[in-house]
């Protein structure tokens, strides 16, 4: 092997392994996931109160809100990602609330998944 | 000898720019609704599903006496860092300080609010943005040196 190509596989190594010196990929979650067959076992009109808090457990929130008793539940995921002097973390939220009637049978579900679009990114400029 | 000249300069940029003394930093925290996403919201007419189906869960619903509001809220932190005192470690003697550093930052927030009658139906829908806090700042006094004046930005 020539001796240019040797000190170039050199310096392609030791750059790389300067570069990656700099360099963190950081992944955080809080909250439990929230199952999409948990959501769909929700049925409107027949799930009550108890069986709502038996399936996924005691809600993060209880909001009143129209006359509505309304179970929140939510989780947040964080992918955060640095290399030499840009960094960027991006944390986005699943949330899922029931709204139940007055006799406490479930009336609506509303479900929302971001963390399923949650990227690992860097670069700190643009959207 | 061209190859090696190139091979350490990439090192020595490598290693330069691995501890280097600049840092833009962010954080996103969900995502932007922009007007053209909420065109199909009538008031009086759209339902709390609707709004669901097109827009995804509200970060939060809270009750007003004119009604629910669900809330979609984005944040966004910009911070930048530079440590000028970085080339003066390389000449000071172990345990004397060597940062001079200036950094600044800001939150731009952005929420978008749909509030609700009693039967679930839109009665109104607004944006609340301030997303303009949210930038990278070299500067982080109120003036610059030698001069009253305030810095760009900060009129008003």
């Amino acid at each position: 092997m020539k001796a240019h190509k040797v000190i170039g596989m050199a310096a392609t190594l030791i750059l790389s392994l300067a570069l990656l010196g700099g360099c963190a990929f950081i992944r955080g979650s809080m909250g439990e996931v929230i199952k999409d067959e948990d959501v769909a076992a929700l049925k409107k009109g027949v799930t009550t109160r108890a069986q709502v808090a038996s399936l996924l457990g005691a809600p993060e929130r209880i909001i009143e809100a129209n006359g509505h008793e309304i179970f929140q539940y939510y989780r947040y995921d964080v992918k955060s990602g640095m290399i030499l002097f840009f960094s960027r973390t991006n944390v986005k939220g699943d949330d899922l609330y029931v709204m139940f009637n007055k006799n406490g049978v479930v009336e609506e579900v509303v479900f929302g998944r971001r963390t399923d679009r949650l990227k690992f990114q860097f670069w700190p400029f643009g959207d | 000898m061209r190859w090696a000249r190139r091979a350490i300069g990439l090192i020595a940029l490598g290693l330069v720019l691995s501890g280097c003394p600049l840092q833009w930093q962010r954080i996103t925290v969900n995502e932007t609704i922009n007007p053209e996403d909420v065109t199909f919201i009538r008031a009086g007419e759209t339902t709390l599903s609707e709004v669901v189906a097109k827009l995804g869960a509200p970060d939060m619903i809270s009750d007003t006496r004119g009604g629910a509001v669900a809330r979609y809220q984005f944040r966004d932190v910009k911070y930048f860092r530079v440590n000028f005192g970085y080339a003066v470690k390389y000449f000071t003697p172990p345990g004397v300080p060597d940062d001079m550093v200036l950094a600044g930052g800001g939150t731009g927030t952005h929420e978008f609010q749909v509030v609700f009658d009693a039967n679930w139906v839109v009665q109104y829908h607004a944006f609340a943005r301030h997303l303009s806090a949210s930038r990278y700042r070299l500067w982080p006094f109120d003036t610059w040196p030698n001069c009253p004046c305030r810095t760009p930005g900060e009129e008003g």
